[in-house]
């Protein structure tokens, strides 16, 4: 074998055959999964943050010794860091295969120095660093590939809102079951397959909410598909959201974000309320996570889950329970 | 290298006339494996481009002095060639277009657009290449309209049975590869034009991958619409064909505006120009339609007999030799193929293979090769792909075997 093991140094091979910090965290503060449609990667990395610093990384996942290695090798090497500290060193590493740079403080990484003579493979080792950075900053997914795939064909286009109407139950119904329960929804991350079996919500829980006086069921559309829906109830002071819920296999694009967003707009620009509340399963430590990104934070007040009235699901385990998190809205000037 | 029957295909002489085919790749010589991707340039088709630009360049049906004369000559001989190779009735039923995606679209938005309705249906089978699948979504999205997936055997063949019976009469289109860029597979057209035509359902091929290796004729294939690329046939890129039947052609609207196309224009009303010029707004790719007619009159000096006994001797030593190989997984193992293999080595993945074997020298195609549905049909996120043309040899199979074993156990 001649210059072709330039990209496959034995450092390389080594931790593609036994890589470092394999496998799922149990308690894990941030994910994100990276996807290289192209190539066929993909790999996921969790990670355990306290005070905003990696305290533990977890990468899994189907990919390329390229990917692989790099997952395996950055792992120690961002250990304690935050995330103005990866981006530098993300940036670092994107010169240095490039050849744009030196391997000053890359550590292991200086090993894939044959990337600065494979631009095309160049996503690969890159992968890693999007979806650890994508998970730092609170976004759920991440692609170093520019193809548009035919997901991406059928979501560019940015979402309009509107408020329900009645014609609108079976659709609502439909995109909330789908969120959460089931094996369709484990494609997406809000999912609640399994704590929860049976239904989230039904034709005539929806229909009482849009004829509720002071609230409004609020839609996101994107060329006449439903993408993501929300119910945004006035009471008094403060607004309450709830039935959140985004399409699947198009979460992590940003549509919730943008969904939480005009939800807010309404209740503080529209309905003039100071505050916005909800309240969340408190195990679903991902999805407060999520929200305190947003400016919730949480109020250690609970609600108790309503056991027994299958409207609301056929819960799995005996621990569920509601937790209050609150938002101040603050005016625009 | 001689071929079963008479005829031979001279492979060395023919490899002289393709002269990037002498180049090295990291100090070793190129085996170009990847012919279904891009096909390579005879001498032929390079010097015709080349003549062009040095003796006749001028633009096309619009100039009356002795380039344009010429220019327009060279270039309109190429729909000449087409419908000859085609076996077009008539050469006013070609339209030249940019390749197979263009002309795919300009049959999605001038045909289907305006016909479809809500709760309509478009047919079309799990081995599409995404070009025969996202513009009929996108005529989907904008009528609601849906598409229906006729499904394959694990061997790769379409389900015959399963295709028929799903042409509906809410069915208002299907559109069937000619031949599988993944698996090779050579779809039995003739018999699914019969099924569609007894139902009045217009029967849609995409030619891309057949036209290099098989002799096309559209007289017996008993399709609606036909297209192809010129790229893939040893032309320059930038360069395809759409054929319909006269009468489909005069019932379509223009898709682009623009010169070329028209008849008169006037600013309270235009008429177009009648088909095949309807559809061909703009300067069109002149120099690369020269190239093209050359690509096809080399095509013709081979002979597709010749072609096809050497091509069909490449699959089978190909097959045999990746199946004797452990571990390795073949995808696509019909009865009729071309020479196009894909391939998957248990613990390594697609990707890193490829890498390995280029610095062997190999081109290979490692992806999805713009077919999602089919690789999750096959539950695999991507293969690789070794795809040969006339231009191969034995000798070259022998050292992507060899290389192929080796470059496995470092990734071990």
């Amino acid at each position: 074998m001649s210059d072709g093991t330039a990209l496959y140094p034995q450092l390389v091979l080594e931790h593609r055959r036994n890589p470092r910090n394999r496998g799922h965290l149990a308690a894990c503060t941030h994910a994100a999964d990276g996807a290289n449609p192209l190539c066929g990667d993909r790999l996921r990395i969790e990670l355990r943050c306290e005070a905003g610093h990696i305290v533990q990384l977890g990468h899994s996942g189907e990919a390329c010794a390229v990917a692989v290695a790099t997952a395996s090798m950055l792992g120690e090497l961002v250990d304690g860091l935050d995330a103005d500290a990866v981006d530098a060193l993300g940036e670092r590493f994107a010169a240095y295969i490039e050849g744009r740079g030196d391997a000053t403080g890359l550590g292991p990484l200086a090993a894939m120095a044959g990337l600065q003579q494979h631009p095309s493979r160049r996503k690969c080792a890159l992968l890693p660093w999007a979806t650890l950075r994508a998970a730092l900053a609170g976004s759920t997914g991440a692609t170093t590939e520019t193809e548009s795939s035919m997901q991406a064909s059928t979501a560019t286009a940015p979402p309009a809102f509107r408020a329900a109407v009645a014609a609108d139950v079976d659709a609502i119904v439909d995109l909330v079951q789908s969120a959460y329960r089931g094996e369709g929804s484990k494609q997406g991350w809000t999912t609640e397959a399994d704590m929860l079996d049976g239904q989230r919500t039904d034709p005539a829980g929806v229909a009482a909410l849009l004829t509720t006086p002071g609230s409004l069921v609020l839609l996101a559309e994107s060329t006449g598909r439903l993408l993501a829906c929300a119910h945004v109830e006035r009471q008094g002071d403060a607004a309450y959201f709830g039935m959140f819920s985004v399409s699947p296999q198009l979460q992590g694009g940003g549509i919730g974000r943008a969904m939480l967003g005009e939800a807010e707009r309404i209740a503080r620009d529209e309905w003039g309320c100071r505050e916005m509340q909800m309240t969340v399963i408190s195990i679903r430590d991902e999805l407060i996570a999520w929200y305190e990104r947003r400016g919730y934070r949480r109020t250690g007040q609970y609600k108790p889950f309503p056991y027994g009235d299958e409207r609301f699901g056929v819960p799995k385990r005996d621990d569920l329970r509601f937790e209050l998190l609150v938002k101040v809205l603050q005016a625009r000037s | 290298m001689t071929g079963p029957q008479g005829h031979a295909l001279d492979v060395a002489r023919v490899r002289e006339d393709f002269p990037l085919l002498a180049r090295t790749v990291h100090g070793k010589p190129l085996v170009y494996f990847d012919s279904a991707n891009t096909a390579q340039k005879p001498r032929a088709v390079i010097e015709a481009v080349d003549r062009y630009y040095r003796e006749f360049n001028a633009n096309v049906a619009r100039a009356v002095h002795q380039l344009g004369e010429e220019a327009t000559a060279a270039y309109e001989s190429a729909r000449d060639k087409l419908a000859r190779l085609l076996g077009a009735p008539s050469r006013e039923e070609i339209v030249l277009t940019s390749g197979t995606t263009q002309a795919i679209n300009l049959v999605a938005y001038s045909w289907a657009l305006p016909r479809l309705r809500a709760g309509d249906e478009i047919l079309v089978t799990t081995m599409e290449h995404h070009a025969n699948i996202v513009p009929w979504q996108l005529v989907c999205e904008r009528t609601g309209a849906r598409l229906k997936v006729a499904p394959i055997s694990e061997r790769g063949e379409l389900l015959v049975d399963r295709f028929v019976d799903a042409l509906t009469p809410s069915v208002k289109l299907a559109a069937v590869a000619h031949v599988s860029n993944v698996l090779g597979t050579i779809n039995p057209v003739a018999e699914l034009a019969r099924a569609t035509r007894k139902r009045g359902i217009p029967l849609l091929v995409d030619g891309s991958q057949a036209a290099p290796h098989l002799a096309v004729d559209l007289r017996t294939l008993g399709c609606d619409f036909y297209a192809m690329t010129g790229h893939k046939l040893f032309g320059p890129t930038g360069t395809g064909a759409l054929w319909a039947r006269r009468e489909i052609l005069r019932e379509m609207p223009p898709f682009f505006g623009g010169g070329e196309m028209i008849r008169e224009v006037r600013f309270d009303g235009t008429t177009f120009a009648d088909p095949p010029h309807r559809f061909e707004a703009g300067t069109p790719n002149i120099a690369g339609f020269v190239g093209l007619g050359a690509a096809i009159d080399y095509l013709d000096g081979l002979g597709h007999a010749a072609i096809g006994a050497h091509e069909q001797a490449l699959l089978d030593h190909l097959t045999e030799a990746l199946r004797a190989m452990p571990g390795v997984r073949l995808f696509g193992e019909a009865a009729h193929k071309v020479p196009v293999v894909s391939f998957l080595v248990d613990g390594a993945h697609a990707h890193d293979l490829a890498t390995l074997l280029d610095h062997e020298g190999i081109a290979v195609r490692s992806g999805h090769h713009c077919a999602h549905p089919l690789m999750q049909f096959f539950g695999v996120p991507a293969t690789l792909r070794a795809s040969l043309a006339f231009y191969n040899t034995h000798e070259e199979i022998e050292r992507f075997a060899a290389a192929l074993a080796r470059v496995r156990t470092l990734l071990a």
